[in-house]
């Protein structure tokens, strides 16, 4: 359960950002990662940005995850995300 | 710097091998790095003599059945919704398991973050929400995060059963046991992100043994066992990030800031593995009205594991999963019998998912050899 998946800022509002993985959508809390920009991508575990990184090496990291879990965990961290995450109240996002 | 591909670093592990020409047994202390060298196939292309050990890294495998035993008896009382993070609900306890508690009808409700926690205690004012809080430092920052929050708004329909551990205390308390059988530590890919890499320069200085923190990518962990073979192979124990795209020396500050706010280290039981110092986190005094226990006036009762479940052993890297007389035979995946049967990541379940490669005899066991580890170390 300590897997982080890589997510691109597409909203940001306050200490919360909208990114996307692999076409889910998903909130997720940017306390960790304080100043966080629409356009940057973030490492996400457990609904927290952890990690800021680079585009070349979150492609790279989306590549080898559906490659060596055949896309298995990603669906579940995905479709889970964004069935299950409950959301705050009046966040506009 | 992308790394090796194929027959390259095959015969550069086969030829450190060889050089070594010894058992050689690396730790790779996370869960996530054991499926996916299994997922991967890596574990089976490594050379014959070099072993890997499946470590403490599996959150759910490392949780005292004492906390699993006080979860089920929240989530039993009137009024209290139980949040817990999915992986959790089919461990077994003494008493039965999460799941089995909501099957007789406790409310247990599987949140994605700490936040969906405190949110359920929003919208449900008139009951009490526990949060299980599981999970090492990539965790626990979020279970942060949330006390804070609860304690901005003044919520006082939410409680936390703090279970979260400390990656690098458990490292050395494996080091520390006389009879261990570690050469070296594959760090943690996504721990490290928060603790940073310098976090594991005790287990070089202190214990001798070369840490190598690495991503989740075969070709970087192929990268990572080569660094530690090398090191093995001089006779040197150093630190090394190969994940530098993400893990700095320092770590995530922000998030070390959290922990600190509201948590402190202390002394507490991992499964199997008993009590370790300063390997746990408790609530800071300010925080204390928080902690579920106190709220319901329990206490923590005693650990009571299957006596013939040796997940403690497998966990310490002393035996592999089938040499447990129980291993596909009376624990799988769907009637687990020990938590390291119960996880995805759970040595136990991913040998019974992948296979375990046989092995022609126990490791042997052999401490800190001052020899090969000399003078020359440089962390
Ligand atoms: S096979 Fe089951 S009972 Fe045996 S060590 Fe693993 S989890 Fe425990």
């Amino acid at each position: 359960m300590c897997l982080a998946v890589p997510g691109k800022v597409i909203e940001c509002r306050g200490d919360e950002a909208l990114v996307e993985l692999q076409g889910n959508r998903m909130r997720v809390s940017t306390h960790l990662t304080p100043g966080a920009a629409i356009g940057d991508w973030l490492l996400i575990h457990a609904g927290f940005a952890i990690a800021r990184l680079e585009e070349r090496e979150a492609l790279e990291t989306w590549d080898y995850l559906s490659q060596a879990f055949d896309g298995e965990w990603l669906a579940e961290f995905g479709s889970e995300a964004g069935k299950r995450y409950e959301s705050p109240p009046n966040s506009g996002l | 710097m992308r790394p090796l591909t194929g027959d390259d670093w095959r015969s550069e592990l086969q030829d450190l091998a060889v050089r070594i020409g010894r058992r050689v047994n690396l730790m790779e202390v996370c869960g996530t790095h054991t499926v996916a060298l299994f997922r991967t196939g890596l574990r089976d292309l490594l050379p014959a003599n070099v072993r890997m050990i499946s470590g403490p890294g599996c959150p759910v495998c490392v949780t005292a059945q004492r906390h699993i035993d006080a979860a089920i008896r929240l989530a039993g009382l009137p009024g209290v919704i139980l949040a817990t993070y999915g992986d959790m609900l089919r461990v077994p306890g003494r008493l039965g398991s999460l799941e089995s508690q909501r099957a007789s009808g406790a409310t247990v409700r599987v949140v994605q973050s700490a936040r969906g926690a405190v949110q359920l205690a929003r919208d449900h004012p008139d009951r009490q929400v526990v949060f299980l809080a599981v999970g090492f430092e990539t965790t626990a920052p979020a279970t942060a995060v949330a006390l804070l929050e609860a304690q901005r708004e003044g919520l006082r329909n939410f409680g936390v059963l703090v279970c979260h551990k400390l990656v690098v205390p458990a490292m050395e308390a494996l080091l520390a046991d006389a009879d261990h059988c570690i050469d070296g530590f594959l760090c943690p890919g996504h721990v490290s992100v928060i603790i940073g890499a310098d976090a594991y320069r005790p287990i070089v200085r202190r214990h001798r043994r070369p840490c190598v923190i690495a991503g989740f990518e075969s070709g970087d962990m192929a990268r990572a066992i080569a660094a530690l073979l090398r090191q093995v192979h001089d006779g040197r124990a150093a630190l090394e990030n190969l994940y530098p795209a993400v893990v700095s020396s320092r770590g995530n500050r922000a998030a070390q800031r959290l922990l600190a706010e509201v948590f402190e280290p202390a002394d507490g039981p991992w499964r199997a593995l008993g009590d370790i110092p300063r390997s746990t986190l408790a609530l800071r005094p300010r925080f204390q009205r928080f902690d579920a226990m106190q709220r319901f006036a329990l206490r923590l009762g005693r650990d009571d594991d299957h006596p013939a479940c040796r997940c403690g052993e497998v966990i310490m890297g002393r035996v592999e999963p089938d040499a447990c007389p129980l291993f596909a035979n009376g624990c799988d995946p769907l009637r687990p019998v020990g938590p390291c049967m119960v996880s995805g990541e759970g040595t136990c379940a991913a040998w019974f998912k992948y296979g375990g490669r046989a092995r022609p005899t126990q490791p042997a066991a052999h401490g800190a050899t001052p020899e090969r580890v000399g003078p020359g170390v440089r962390p």
